[in-house]
């Protein structure tokens, strides 16, 4: 009887302190507090129904695929979902857990050593002496290469910190889960809470500046002036939106963590500590932080204009930093500021490339060092161009099909999958095994017809809104139409060598999955 | 306080979130450490 010996998690604090990191990201501090903003505090009802009706059930889902399918020898989503539904194509649906998270990763390594490059700025006081947010704006667009006009376009010190970050990355999720990332999310994840803590009673006690309050910063989250904005349909896909991307669902590194757990582990209890853990982090620190001194220091209107045409990044990497040049200790605030998001941004990285290492060392019996470097070739490779044509968005190229719709799309396929092709039935019976919290049975029925009929008409909604505009990468300008097909070819290269994995993996050994019995099954 | 800042009733609703919570949180790593074992052989 064959049976995979695996590595796993060592204690369970750090499997919901992985997990948690694993949700917890640059997203928690600065996407979240851009997205409530434009809506105010109506926004944090959807948001809060999404987390009940969608993120909750979800993260129930993942964490029941994953450890379901790791108990048959499948750390990902291909082997995870022939395991749900014995139909030639299933495997094929699992592709996405594998490359959503691979292809995300290749430009979130690099948007995670701009806050590593920043702690360095802000700690030497590189920037300091350029206070108004123009001159702001500008050092992060020579920084970030956004502003080159040349063929490439980078600077030598953002490439330095990208090599930097890399090198963490690929030597913590090299040496594995217990011996990697769960000691890195063991100690900082509560480093962030508490670098989190210090600089959110540092903002709620900043002094009024002339008319300006941080209570009005606070209310920009907190105050509902329009309840009208709840009938525009923007605003419950921008809660689902953020939901999903908080949360970490549908991207496939739940269900590879989560696979580590044994038959009869508890997931309903974990992963609601989980997903609290990173609720506590996004509402109450990244709620707290960002937009309140924004508004403090800026006023509301000017605030407001910096969310809504600069984006959210302008917030955390533009305006915060000219306020801690103003600010009493703001050296030594503003360093903290970035060293959060830099660890807020390396948990989350951590766990972007074990499924694809995971895929290989399970499904193409690749020895485990040997994957780590042909990993870290090959990413390294394909973090280039988004490297050095940022200037053409190539990075948000990447960031749409997988980061958003493929997101969504992974969302719809596992959630039918699981809910209403293995059977609810089942799939509840199999979240309860060894549960330490009996889920309130509405959860059922929640998990059956809300969540996956939501799912799809998300994937639906994306379809309608902008899909074949951006397919067709219309009002992109002529130049750049080159270098985002650049973005698109390494999608499709990384998919292209999943499918072949899976092809090859079933073709090979079609049938030891099938004789791999449970560990505990086989345990006396 | 400015006529845009927090209401008596925006003060409610975000220490009622803040308050559910960090509740939730409370009351899964108090289970979660009050357990004598968790982890199965």
């Amino acid at each position: 009887m064959a049976k995979l010996v695996k590595d796993g998690w060592a204690t369970r604090f750090g499997l919901i302190m992985a997990m948690a990191g694993n949700a917890v990201g640059l997203g928690n501090f600065l996407r979240f507090p851009g997205q409530a903003m434009p809506y105010g505090g109506a926004f944090m009802i959807p948001y809060f129904l999404a987390l009940v009706l969608l993120g909750v059930p979800l993260m129930w889902m993942e964490w029941t695929i994953g450890r379901h399918g790791g108990g048959f020898g499948h750390g990902t989503a291909p082997g995870m979902f022939h395991r749900l539904w014995r139909h030639p194509i299933s495997k094929y649906l699992g592709i996405f857990g594998v490359l959503l998270p691979a292809m995300v990763g290749v430009y979130y390594v690099y948007i995670e050593s701009w806050a590593l490059g920043y702690a360095w700025q802000t700690l030497t006081g590189t920037y300091w002496g350029q206070e108004s947010y123009d001159e702001m704006k500008s050092l992060f667009g020579t920084y970030t290469g956004t502003k080159g006009a040349n063929l490439v376009s980078f600077s030598s010190q953002a490439y330095t910190f990208f090599l930097i970050t890399f090198v963490i990355n690929i030597v913590v999720f090299a040496r594995g889960i217990s011996r990697g990332i769960e000691v890195v999310a063991k100690y900082c994840m509560p480093l962030l809470f508490v670098l989190g803590t210090i600089l959110a009673v540092r903002v709620i006690t900043l002094p009024p500046m002339e008319d300006r309050t941080i209570g009005q910063g606070l209310a920009q989250i907190w105050r509902v002036t329009d309840w009208g904005v709840l009938a525009k349909p923007n605003v419950w896909i921008a809660a689902t939106g953020q939901i999903f991307f908080t949360l970490s669902v549908g991207l496939g590194m739940v269900h590879t963590y989560a696979s580590y757990l044994k038959k009869k582990e508890d997931i309903t209890l974990s992963s609601l500590a989980a997903g609290g853990t990173n609720e506590f982090v996004e509402v109450i620190l990244g709620g707290t932080i960002a937009i309140p001194a924004a508004v403090l220091f800026f006023g509301v209107v000017q605030a407001r204009d910096i969310v809504n045409t600069d984006g959210t990044f302008a917030i955390g990497f533009f305006a915060l930093p000219c306020i801690f040049q103003q600010m009493p200790g703001g050296q030594f605030f503003g360093t903290l500021w970035f060293v959060l998001l830099f660890l807020a941004g390396l948990t989350s990285s951590m766990a972007m490339f074990t499924p694809l290492l995971v895929f290989i060392e399970d499904e193409l019996r690749v020895d485990r060092r040997i994957g780590v470097i042909l990993i870290g070739f090959g990413v390294f490779l394909m973090m280039q161009p988004v490297i050095l044509f940022n200037h053409y968005n190539v990075l948000d190229e990447i960031d749409y099909w997988m980061g958003t719709f493929g997101l969504v799309l992974f969302v719809a396929i596992e959630s039918v999958l699981f809910a209403w092709i293995f059977g609810m039935k089942k799939g509840w019976e199999e979240m309860h095994l060894g549960a330490d919290l009996r889920v309130p049975r509405i959860f059922y029925y929640i998990m059956k017809f809300v969540t996956p009929t939501f799912a799809v008409g998300l994937v639906v909604w994306f379809a309608y809104d902008g899909l074949i505009d951006k397919l067709t990468m219309t009002g992109v300008k002529p130049e750049a139409v080159p270098y985002l097909w650049v973005g698109r070819v390494m999608i499709l290269m990384m998919a292209a060598f999943i499918i072949w994995g899976v092809w090859y993996a079933w073709q090979t050994h079609p049938r030891f999955f099938d004789e791999v019995e449970r560990e505990e099954e086989t345990t006396p | 306080m400015s006529s845009d800042g927090m209401t008596a009733w925006s003060w409610a609703y975000m220490l009622a979130v803040w308050g559910a919570i960090i509740l939730l949180n409370v009351y899964c790593f108090y289970r979660i450490f009050t357990k004598k074992r968790s982890r199965p052989k």
